[in-house]
């Protein structure tokens, strides 16, 4: 608890508590973070109505609920000195308040209902004391005490007085001391580690007051621009595919000289051509079928082919007799035997096609009509009488 | 945790901008898609067409060999001429029955059929001085993809062989050709 709290001034935060304290730090400001505090700063728990010379920002909140939630708590309105406002944006610098740090320290600390966090600035004539009281995490008062500059022999003084009278105001408060100076011996304080200063959040200025409208549509901005990436990034691919697609159907098409625009047109005809060359062969083997009929019937003793009739597989309706169903036979041959004479007609016919069946390897019958006939002695020339057959067939129209 | 001095409304308005764009977004890309697989699938058709084109192509060759140009086939001389010296026939009696175009699978293949007869019946008649003879000058002929034979009647008729092929047809291609 005795600890003293050293603070770096080369390196640790620039603090600016007023105009003239700021212009002259800004000259020699490096990458130290600017912290605003003093007069250049108004902070109050009821709305500040157009104060002379100062800007409204943004109100904070004091608690840390969100802004839609039932815990949420009253504001704390903010405005900063048009002067200091001015110097701080044509630096270019992105400040943090004092009055940010302290509450932003007070909402999160732990440990009891109430405490009482103090901040201490050396101003360029006065030390500004910065007193924020909460109760359970929520800012409740606040208050601003100038007191003599630290190098006044009075000024220890003061600050005992100071916190004497804050701690009858406060039995029940832990008091938390944030520096920048250092904190008074022998009083009971925790002491807010230094890097509060250096984890504060920076402000982004703008003259207004209000903020940027980057700041306040950049993450929709952003949003908006990542969907539109991300829906181009997502129709790319399938975008490619096409394209290459495209590209190769009009390279190979432009190898076959863009026959593709009467492409199915010329492959049909293509292919009925080929059928036509198929069905055409199916003609060969009818003729050479026929022959061997016609060969076997002339190796027969006694057997003579007056007529014989190939029939057309070509062309359906030309034939078909009455009385058949389907087509006609495949061929019909007209044949007379010598005639015997102990059995009918129908009788002798019977060995006869058996023998033939078998020889030709097919089945033969006999003709539906004008069947069988006999001829008389005169009418072949030679004495026998002789029996005519119509015997009909069908080719094996296995291939 | 939302950057300080953000704006809800602009905020909203973009969370339902990216809504309504990722919905338009994702139907494009389905539709984009279903393009690009369609493009591919005319790309396979094509090359599926164009291996059974190639494949078949050399049929052009075989067609333009097999059938003899119907300009060629000027008079019944002409015609006689094709259905060659074997078997006979009788030129002076010839005469052309009917001419038709070829269509076979309902595609007309680009040819005329020029049926031919002897003069009386539907048919041309063949003689040869022998069975034998006369039978290889038909299977000869039905060799040929240019002539179509229907039925053929074989008789004796007084010392020859008789044929009677009915109908027979010639088949003459158109003369244009697509040359490939």
């Amino acid at each position: 608890m005795s600890l003293k709290l050293k603070v770096q001034k080369r390196e640790g935060p620039l603090f600016a508590c007023d105009v003239s304290q700021l212009s002259k730090g800004l000259k020699t400001l490096g990458k130290e973070r600017l912290v605003l505090c003093g007069s250049t700063l108004l902070g109050s728990l009821e709305p500040l109505k157009g104060v002379a010379g100062y800007v409204a920002q943004p109100p904070r909140s004091t608690t840390r609920a969100m802004p839609w939630s039932k815990a949420k708590g009253k504001s704390l309105y903010v405005s900063i000195d048009k002067e200091a406002l001015a110097l701080v944006v044509k630096a270019r610098q992105k400040p943090v308040f004092a009055l940010d740090a302290l509450l932003r320290y007070g909402q999160r600390v732990k440990g009891a209902d109430e405490h009482v966090v103090l901040g201490a600035f050396e101003g360029s004539d006065a030390t500004v004391v910065l007193m924020l009281h909460f109760r359970k995490s929520e800012l409740v008062a606040l208050n601003e005490y100038t007191l003599a500059p630290a190098s006044a022999h009075t000024f220890e003084m003061d600050l005992h007085v100071l916190l004497e009278r804050l701690r009858m105001a406060h039995a029940q408060a832990i008091f938390h001391w944030c520096g920048p100076l250092s904190a008074p011996a022998g009083q009971a304080l925790q002491l807010a580690p230094a890097s509060l200063w250096q984890t504060a959040h920076g402000h982004n200025l703008t003259l207004s007051g209000r903020p940027s409208l980057l700041r306040q549509h950049g993450l929709a901005l952003g949003l908006v621009l990542a969907s539109v990436a991300s829906v181009f990034v997502a129709l790319y691919v399938p975008y490619t595919q096409y394209v290459t697609a495209r590209d190769a159907l009009s390279r190979e098409n432009s190898q076959l000289q863009g026959e593709y625009s009467f492409a199915s047109e010329k492959l049909a005809l293509l292919r009925a051509r080929q059928a036509f060359f198929e069905v055409s062969s199916h003609g060969d083997r009818r003729l050479v079928q026929f022959k061997t009929v016609l060969e076997v019937l002339a190796q027969q003793e006694d057997l003579r082919v007056r007529e014989s009739q190939l029939n057309s597989n070509l062309d359906p309706v030309s034939r078909g007799r009455p009385g058949q169903t389907g087509k006609a036979a495949d061929f019909e041959v007209l044949v007379d035997v010598p005639r015997e004479p102990d059995s009918t007609a129908l009788a002798q016919s019977r060995p006869l096609l058996q023998e033939l069946s078998a020889q030709m390897g097919m089945n033969l019958r006999l003709a539906t009509t004008d069947p069988y006939k006999d001829i008389e002695k005169s009418a072949s020339g030679d004495n026998k009488a002789r029996r005519q057959y119509r015997i009909q067939g069908d080719f094996n129209n296995a291939p | 945790m939302l950057p300080k001095d953000t704006s809800m409304l602009s905020l909203l308005a973009a969370l339902a901008f990216s809504g309504l764009l990722a919905s338009a977004g994702f139907d494009s890309y389905t539709a984009m898609t279903d393009k690009a697989q369609a493009q591919a699938e005319a790309v396979e058709d094509f090359q599926e067409w164009k291996r059974q084109y190639t494949q078949l192509l050399p049929l052009e060759g075989r067609w333009s060999q097999a059938l003899r140009p119907l300009n060629e086939a000027r008079d019944l001389y002409t015609l006689h001429q094709m259905l060659g010296e074997h078997p006979r026939s009788n030129p002076d009696t010839l005469l052309v029955e009917r001419i038709e175009r070829v269509i076979l699978n309902e595609r007309d293949l680009g040819a005329q059929r020029v049926c031919l007869s002897s003069g009386s019946g539907s048919g041309v008649v063949f003689t040869e001085k022998d069975f034998p003879t006369l039978l290889a000058g038909l299977e000869a002929l039905s060799l040929r993809p240019d002539v179509q034979m229907g039925s053929v009647h074989l008789s004796q008729e007084k010392a020859e062989a008789r044929a009677f092929v009915s109908p027979l047809c010639l088949l003459l291609r158109d003369e244009e050709e697509p040359q490939k």
